[in-house]
């Protein structure tokens, strides 16, 4: 299965994309020093031409902001911390779900409580619960930066657990109906034992295929969350001209970006439209990726390729007579 | 007949509960630690607002309001927005699987494959590309396609209802697409089409109907993923909707109310097409 994966085109076109945007973007931290280059005015000679906001160029590839700071970078520079967040967080997600979905296999009675009591968060707007428990935290002075952090990478993976647990849970439940887990209890094995030796090989495709989904949901979230004006990189507000300040995100993560710009939709759209469209892009280069899973994860069981002799090198040998007799060939 | 409305009372009871206990965790993190006896008194205290519901208020600029007979308004506006969104959506989706699938078959397989591209794009650049496009229309032609912002009191749906709808219509469209496929599979479409009968006939008198059961069993997964739409749209376009105010009021006590007030409809829904489906194929 996992080296299906591999001969999938879609799987590998968007494993390449996000690969290549995570090493750029580790290039540009640790070899072009995590430099982004910052113009306010263009001169020709001595005579100012232009301010910042420069809309896209050939030398602003996505545009600059209002300081002048050019939007690709800054794109590039936040990758690492966007993509980093998702594949955490969901990787977070998945590991305390399947402890979760283990946990209620044996819940009993208690199941359809849990799960009835699951069912109120497809009735909530994700975003709209995180940004109504961060507000408070978000605006108060009382803390630093990571615990902030820390705090929204808990609310984000915690969100998703309870009814990816018992989504996990469906499907071990799924796979312990087939034949060779009742013979593998026949013959002794302990519950433990069967987990792991004859449950987990089939539930790894569904694990990877659940891991990249959740991967894209943490991305959505981000975003939705973004544009809310909670941004993951922290704000921070710097002066432009004498007397206004703006919101900046630090660490030019996505969300930050995004919510950070988007009032200037109308002035410089493409301050927004471009953050809006790498996440767009990331997220379909995910689609690529769980595609490629599902089609790899279809294959295995469909067939195996049975070799094919290959006859058509076996040329037939004419011997010299049509027939022998039988009499004759006994004495030879 | 009667297990249904058993459990659906059932899992109804428990999904109040939940959201009561959702809707009370921001009483949990007061120094961002976890406050168990604060949330349990949260609990009690939010219960308590929701016997009462009179007696919530709600902050403008111009004063201090009772929620309740204005909330009507708000709220009432939220699900038309939901609601037609979802069913334009559906059938929206419906003609367009039946337009594709009536294509020559190596563009329709085209198609199919990569159905799953469309389902990538994200609300936010949906609702951000449609404002763009109508500010660079406006600035091009000096023609006001849509009210793109809506005043307190002025309520604009085309635009809203448009954003809304095109991430459900996708997701309803690839379903039907793949689902159609497995559908044509089956043997009774070689019986129908061995005593004659005509192919659009086949594909809506019997392919849709059943695909259409496996777009019900998923409502659920849409219309949420259509909540958080809504949440985006509501900010996006200024619309003063459930989930605008939820947001600016930022109060556990309206926050529960809305969503309950949500749940509602949302669950008479389901259960009004479980039963359908039941009374149709039979099917729990």
């Amino acid at each position: 299965m996992i080296k299906g994966i591999w001969k999938q085109p879609f799987f590998i076109i968007g494993f390449l994309f996000v690969f290549s945007l995570l090493t750029f973007s580790l290039y540009h931290y640790y070899v072009m020093d995590n430099e982004i280059y910052e113009n306010q005015i263009v001169y020709e000679g001595i005579t100012p031409v232009d301010k910042a906001p420069f809309a896209p160029s050939s030398e602003y590839w996505f545009g600059s902001d209002r300081m002048g700071a050019d939007l690709f970078y800054q794109i590039i520079s936040g990758a690492k911390h966007t993509l980093g967040i998702a594949f955490l967080a969901s990787f977070l997600r998945m590991i305390l779900s399947y402890l979760g979905g283990i946990l209620l296999l044996s819940a009993g009675r208690i199941l359809p409580v849990v799960k009835g009591l699951g069912q109120s968060f497809y009735y909530i707007p994700s975003a709209l619960l995180i940004a109504l428990i961060l507000w408070p935290v978000i605006i108060s002075d009382q803390f630093t930066y990571w615990d902030k952090v820390y705090f929204e990478l808990l609310l984000i993976v915690l969100i998703a657990v309870p009814n990816t647990a018992i989504l996990i849970k469906e499907e071990i439940n799924l796979i312990q109906q087939e034949e060779f887990i009742t013979s593998a209890k026949l013959m002794g094995g302990s519950r433990l034992r069967i987990l792991i030796k004859h449950v987990m090989p089939h539930l790894w495709p569904k694990l990877l295929l659940m891991y990249v989904q959740q991967v894209i949901a943490v991305l959505l979230l981000l975003a939705h969350l973004g544009i809310l004006g909670i941004f993951f990189g922290g704000t921070i507000f710097r002066e432009y001209g004498m007397e206004f300040t703006i919101p900046v995100s630090v660490s030019n993560e996505w969300s930050g970006l995004l919510g950070g710009y988007y009032y200037q939709l109308r002035l410089a759209p493409w301050l927004v439209i471009f953050p809006v469209l790498s996440f767009a892009t990331v997220i379909m280069a995910f689609n690529f990726m769980a595609e490629g899973i599902k089609r790899a994860s279809d294959q295995t069981f469909v067939k195996k390729k049975v070799k094919k002799k290959d006859f058509s090198k076996v040329q037939p040998t004419a011997k010299d007579a049509s027939f022998t007799f039988i009499n004759k060939k006994k004495i030879s | 007949m009667p297990f249904i409305l058993r459990d659906s009372v059932f899992s109804f009871v428990l999904s109040i509960i939940g959201i009561i206990l959702l809707g009370s965790i921001p009483f949990m993190f007061t120094n961002m630690s976890f406050d168990t006896n604060g949330y349990l008194n949260g609990i009690g205290e939010l219960f308590k607002g929701l016997m009462h519901p009179g007696e919530i208020m709600y902050f403008t600029e111009s004063g201090k309001y009772s929620l309740f007979p204005s909330m009507w308004n708000i709220y009432g506006y939220s699900l038309t927005l939901l609601f037609s969104a979802f069913f334009i959506a559906l059938i929206a989706a419906i003609v367009l699987a039946i337009t594709i699938f009536m294509l020559p078959s190596r563009l329709k397989d085209k198609i199919r494959v990569f159905s799953f591209v469309f389902e990538s794009i994200p609300d936010v650049l949906i609702a951000i590309g449609i404002q763009f496009f109508i500010v660079w229309f406006f600035k091009k032609t000096n023609i006001l396609l849509f009210q793109i912002v809506s005043l307190h009191d002025q309520k604009t749906y085309a635009v809203p209802i448009f954003c809304l709808t095109i991430v459900p219509l996708f997701m309803i469209l690839r379903i039907l697409l793949l689902n159609m496929e497995d559908e044509f599979q089956k043997d009774y479409i070689d019986t129908a089409k061995s005593k004659g009968i005509g192919g659009f006939r086949i594909l809506y008198r019997h392919v849709l109907p059943n695909t259409l059961l496996s777009v019900f069993h998923q409502s659920r997964n849409i219309l949420w993923f259509m909540l958080s739409n809504l949440l985006m749209v509501e900010f996006l376009f200024n619309v003063y909707g459930i989930t605008t105010l939820v947001r600016q009021m930022g109060s556990p006590e309206i926050f529960t109310i809305s969503m309950l007030l949500l749940f509602i409809p949302m669950f008479l829904f389901f259960t009004c097409l479980r039963i359908f489906t039941y009374k149709w194929v039979g099917q729990k």
